[in-house]
């Protein structure tokens, strides 16, 4: 377990009960990184990625005296994260206010360092992928959607996605098959027609 | 047409999905949630000492205001302007006394 200023996270958090308030700044720092990328697998957008992030860390800190240890505390505070995410997207489906490809320019500029010397109209032509990739993972299922985010974004292994679903690990790879083909037959149809 | 196969699937959604996880996260976000719980205490999970006991004092101070009150009211004569000595007894004050003195000379 990666210690901040020398304590662990149960020491964090026991300090932060306490009423030492400014121990909590360890734990952001910590698992912001981690957190943005699970905000950016739902939202696709940096702004609203930071917003839920913060959002996050909030009601994690007033949710504090109910963490009972039981659970990592990396899961705990990915689920508040998740659970901030499905409200937003639900918030923002019944507000239309929801503005997709929020990340494409940072996506351009990276693919442009990594395919320098490539076509532009390969570069082009990712950058449409990518925007159907985002457009198809927002149509995913709930859960399969959910898993795929955890597994791809943030990497995490199966045993603590099932944690995190209340499920088995055997449910999860199954969500993460069934994602995976609905991802590849949504973004076949541009391919083969792009491709030869 | 070139069909997309497994591997070809994987490298296309592994490079865009790679390019995103790359997006650094805000630098000052931390010193942002700081400020605002700072600036919120309500949302604090535990509150400070002298918020935490403030029931006591407000029950404590209930509690010696009862008693000053109940001894000052005790001592009060329910005929009016008399007061009881610690046998019990009434007593009458001063000015009542100075008023009889008067009635009586005349």
């Amino acid at each position: 377990m990666e210690l901040v200023n020398g304590m662990s996270d149960q020491e964090l958090i026991e300090s932060v009960l306490k009423g030492n308030t400014a121990c909590y700044r360890g734990i952001v720092l910590k698992y912001q990184q981690q957190v943005f990328r699970i905000c950016i697998g739902f939202t696709h957008c940096n702004e609203d990625a930071e917003d839920l992030c913060q959002e996050a860390f909030m009601q994690a800190f007033c949710s504090l005296k109910g963490f009972k240890f039981q659970s990592a505390f990396s899961t705990w505070l990915y689920r508040i994260a998740v659970n901030a995410c499905l409200n937003f997207k639900r918030k923002a489906a019944s507000h239309k206010t929801y503005l997709q490809g929020g990340t494409l320019d940072e996506i351009d500029r990276t693919l442009n360092i990594k395919h320098a010397g490539r076509a532009d109209d390969y570069i082009v032509f990712e950058k449409e992928i990518a925007a159907r990739l985002h457009s198809a993972i927002a149509g995913l299922p709930g859960k399969q959607r959910v898993a795929f985010i955890l597994s791809r974004y943030e990497k995490l292994p199966q045993k603590e996605i099932a944690a995190m679903l209340d499920t088995t690990t055997g449910a999860v790879e199954q969500l993460l098959q069934r994602a995976n083909e609905h991802l590849r037959k949504k973004l076949r149809g541009f391919y083969e027609e792009n491709v030869k | 047409m070139k069909e997309l196969e497994n591997k070809e699937f994987e490298e296309l959604i592994g490079r865009i999905i790679e390019a995103e996880r790359e997006i650094p996260v805000d630098p000052l976000l931390a010193e942002r949630v700081m400020t605002t719980l700072l600036r919120e205490p309500e949302k604090r999970p535990v509150s400070p000492f002298y918020v935490r006991l403030f029931p006591y004092f407000v029950k404590a101070a209930c509690i010696v205001a009862a008693l000053v009150s109940g001894v000052y009211l005790g001592t009060l004569s329910p005929a009016g302007g008399g007061y009881q000595d610690n046998s019990g007894q009434l007593a009458l004050h001063d000015g009542y006394i100075e008023g009889l003195d008067v009635l009586l000379n005349e």
